[in-house]
């Protein structure tokens, strides 16, 4: 599961174009909107194509979203439980 | 005839090293295969990491350009933001349609198709410097950033505004450069080439540098027309070719259109001095943003740049100033320029 964290952190790096940030600067379970990474509404389209074009997940429901992306550990529990590919 | 625009700053990201210093004496820069390609500033100057991601090259350039203009002026809130652009964002619109057919049309990045709509900049200056008035981008080929000063001219004629910042911005990528390749663009001596120009114009001449006392905008004329509207601009401001100390010409070295110019040229007396620029920023549709850049700059220092004589004339003062610019053989723009005083 580590190896997976640290494979979507560097995902998200490359998604939302943190030039310069490295896996390590983001916390497991640190918020990734508002507080934490200070991650917007435009960064959540952009997570919602990377879960849809790396996993096969498609996230339609906002609501759903939201509780998803909390964390890189909500996120990386979810994908590991409904990925499709 | 336009009411006057009095332009009070000046500033230019091109592929020559003018960003800096506000200036072209020194030595310039080649270009390479063809293309010249920008001198980028350092954005760390400017930006966060966190604001960079958002931007592309064009819009990170572009702001640049735009902050240190207004800073120039002293001017933190302009009363509108006027842009032009032939293209406007070409990586992201590149990377959008990638993308559409990349994934059959499926869920797309939201990033690139926001950065390559053609207003992305206009909107970034207004959120930078929280400026929510009057904010136009004019996307028409060679005469895009002609537009945004015949916006401000008239709203500055009906006194809607008062001041305003106006630019143009434009880049290249290995992609378009193809498709102009194959369109014909580089075949007759044109090189390619990008640039991002930014001005401060007021309808007051106070602390002002230059003033735009005319601009006439000539689509598909014949020759005969160019020399006739070139005839009456001067008349309509009771000048005569002898009283235009400086001509700057668009040359762009395709042979094809040299006869524009030549115009022009053929016209002139010995007391003015002959410029061209595009064998140091290539061409775009918005090179005559360079050229407007320029006569600011040399009225203000009063000091020609020297790399970019052709001919030298007797006047020895840099007063009333004439500009010829054409993309194509399409959109032709005549600039009657003048010192302020």
């Amino acid at each position: 599961m580590e190896d997976f964290k640290r494979l979507l952190k560097l995902q998200i790096i490359e998604a939302l174009n943190l030039q310069g940030m490295q896996p390590e600067e983001i916390d497991d379970n640190a918020p990734l909107f508002g507080e934490g990474l200070g991650l917007d509404s435009i960064d959540s389209l952009e997570m919602i194509v990377l879960m849809e074009r790396n996993y096969g997940i498609k996230i339609e429901d906002p609501r759903e979203g939201r509780k998803i992306f909390e964390s890189v550990s909500t996120m990386a529990e979810y994908i590991q439980a409904n990925r499709k590919k | 005839m336009i009411n006057p625009l009095y332009i009070k700053s000046a500033r230019a990201i091109t592929a020559q090293d003018c960003f800096n210093s506000n200036d072209l004496s020194q030595a310039s820069r080649p270009c390479t295969g063809n293309r010249f390609v920008y001198v980028e500033p350092d954005y760390s100057r400017y930006f966060t990491i966190m604001q960079l991601r958002r931007m592309s090259r064009l819009t990170r350039i572009g702001l640049v350009a735009a902050i240190e203009c207004l800073k120039d002026a002293g001017i933190a809130k302009p009363e509108a933001i006027l842009t032009g652009t032939g293209k406007g964002s070409l990586n992201d619109t590149e990377k959008f349609m990638h993308a559409i057919r990349s994934f059959q049309e499926g869920t797309l990045n939201p990033s690139p198709f926001i950065q390559s709509t053609y207003n992305a900049l206009n909107g970034l200056i207004g959120l930078h410097h929280q400026v929510n008035s009057y904010n136009t981008t004019y996307v028409h080929s060679g005469f895009s950033l002609e537009h945004a000063l015949l916006d401000a001219a008239l709203l500055m004629g009906d006194n809607t505004i008062r001041n305003a910042l106006i630019g143009s911005f434009e880049e290249m990528t290995d992609e378009h450069y193809i498709i102009k390749e194959k369109l014909g663009f580089w075949k007759s001596g044109a090189v390619s080439g990008e640039g991002s120009f930014f001005f401060f114009a007021q309808q007051d001449k106070t602390g002002a540098v230059l003033a735009i006392e005319d601009l006439q905008l000539l689509f598909e004329p014949d020759q005969q027309k160019i020399r006739n509207a070139v005839h009456a601009l001067l008349a309509a401001h009771q000048l005569q070719w002898q009283d235009i100390d400086v001509y700057i010409s668009g040359r762009n070295k395709d042979t094809r259109y040299d006869s524009y110019y030549d115009l022009v040229s053929e016209q002139l007396t010995p007391a003015t001095t002959e410029l061209q620029f595009k064998q140091l920023t290539g061409e775009f549709d918005t090179a005559s943003g360079f050229g407007l850049w320029a006569a600011t700059r040399m009225v203000e220092t009063g000091q020609l740049f020297p790399a970019l004589v052709l001919k030298k004339g007797t006047s020895t003062r840099i007063k009333h100033l004439l500009f010829y610019n054409q993309y194509y053989s399409k959109q032709h723009v005549l600039y009657l320029l003048k010192a302020v005083e």
